[in-house]
């Protein structure tokens, strides 16, 4: 099994190029469908093998919250640039995840935070985690999609 | 075997050329910091056909279908500032006509993600075989 360097204070850029040069790519079967806009159809997230494969391997990503940071900054009216970037790579980074709390880590970096903050509150979900064959199978009235009413979902 | 090479500028063999009858020296100096700096910070080709799926990448953590012809691009390591170069291509295969033309474009650009849009002639949302994307600009 391949052994992760210490990288706590390499740049989060050359941690992923050892990634790609040393790790197989990770193709989950995992979909994030959310909707973030009442008038748009729903979004179909997809992890990247190269990320999920950094997920699974360990110590190489900054945790999630060094994410939201960065976003709070550039949410400010007069952002330039990001001055703390050194969150991202100094930061120690995260150990191994499992593939669940992979798909958990994404959702809270590249989905909207109104969105999972409160998924299952109000009349029907905005967020379901599913399997890619339970998506339809053809892309037909593709932007009219909707999570279903009727969708019961797991505890 | 792992190692590094330390060195400030890259030099290759001085040539001359004849511009107009006259002897130019061409430039075959550069800076290390251009090369480094110049280089793609990320780059995706994925096909947004049917469940869109990445062929291959770096420094993405994740796409997002939005609907015909609407991608998602998500960065890990985020960028320095929104005023970043990113470029988008797109092809599709139409058999029937071969003479669809699209247009791709890359837009709400964010330090973390960049929206990528494919439009056929009559600007419809169009998904594409083939998309591909770079992103050039600085780091924090």
């Amino acid at each position: 099994m391949t052994v992760t360097p210490q990288f706590k204070g390499t740049h989060l850029f050359d941690r992923l190029c050892w990634a790609k040069e040393n790790l197989d790519g990770v193709q989950s079967d995992y979909r994030v469908v959310f909707e973030d806009n009442v008038d748009a159809c729903a979004r179909i997230l997809v992890p990247d093998p190269n990320w999920m494969a950094c997920a699974l391997q360990g110590g190489i990503l900054p945790p999630v919250w060094v994410y939201h940071e960065l976003a709070k900054d550039e949410a400010q009216p007069d952002f330039k640039k990001h001055t703390r970037g050194y969150l991202l790579h100094n930061t120690e980074p995260v150990d191994v995840m499992t593939e669940e709390e992979a798909i958990e880590y994404l959702i809270m970096k590249d989905c909207p935070q109104s969105v999972w903050t409160n998924w299952d509150e109000g009349n029907r979900p905005k967020m379901v985690i599913c399997r890619k064959e339970q998506l339809p199978q053809t892309r037909e009235w593709r932007n009219a999609w909707r999570i279903s009413d009727d969708l019961e979902l797991a505890a | 075997m792992a190692g590094k090479i330390v060195a400030d500028q890259i030099e290759g063999t001085t040539t001359t050329e004849t511009v107009d009858g006259a002897s130019v020296t061409i430039p075959n100096v550069i800076d290390t910091k251009y090369v480094v700096n110049g280089s793609a910070k990320a780059w995706i080709n994925l096909n947004g056909t049917g469940t869109i799926a990445r062929r291959d990448s770096l420094n993405i953590s994740g796409i997002s279908d939005g609907g015909d012809g609407l991608t998602d691009v998500s960065l890990i390591s985020a960028m320095g500032n929104n005023d970043y170069a990113a470029l988008a291509s797109g092809s599709f295969n139409d058999t029937a006509s071969g003479s669809t033309s699209i247009s791709t474009g890359c837009r709400s650009l964010a330090t973390s993600s960049v929206r990528i849009t494919m439009a056929g002639s009559s600007n419809n949302g169009l998904d594409c075989e083939t998309v591909t994307m770079t992103i050039h600009g600085d780091f924090p």
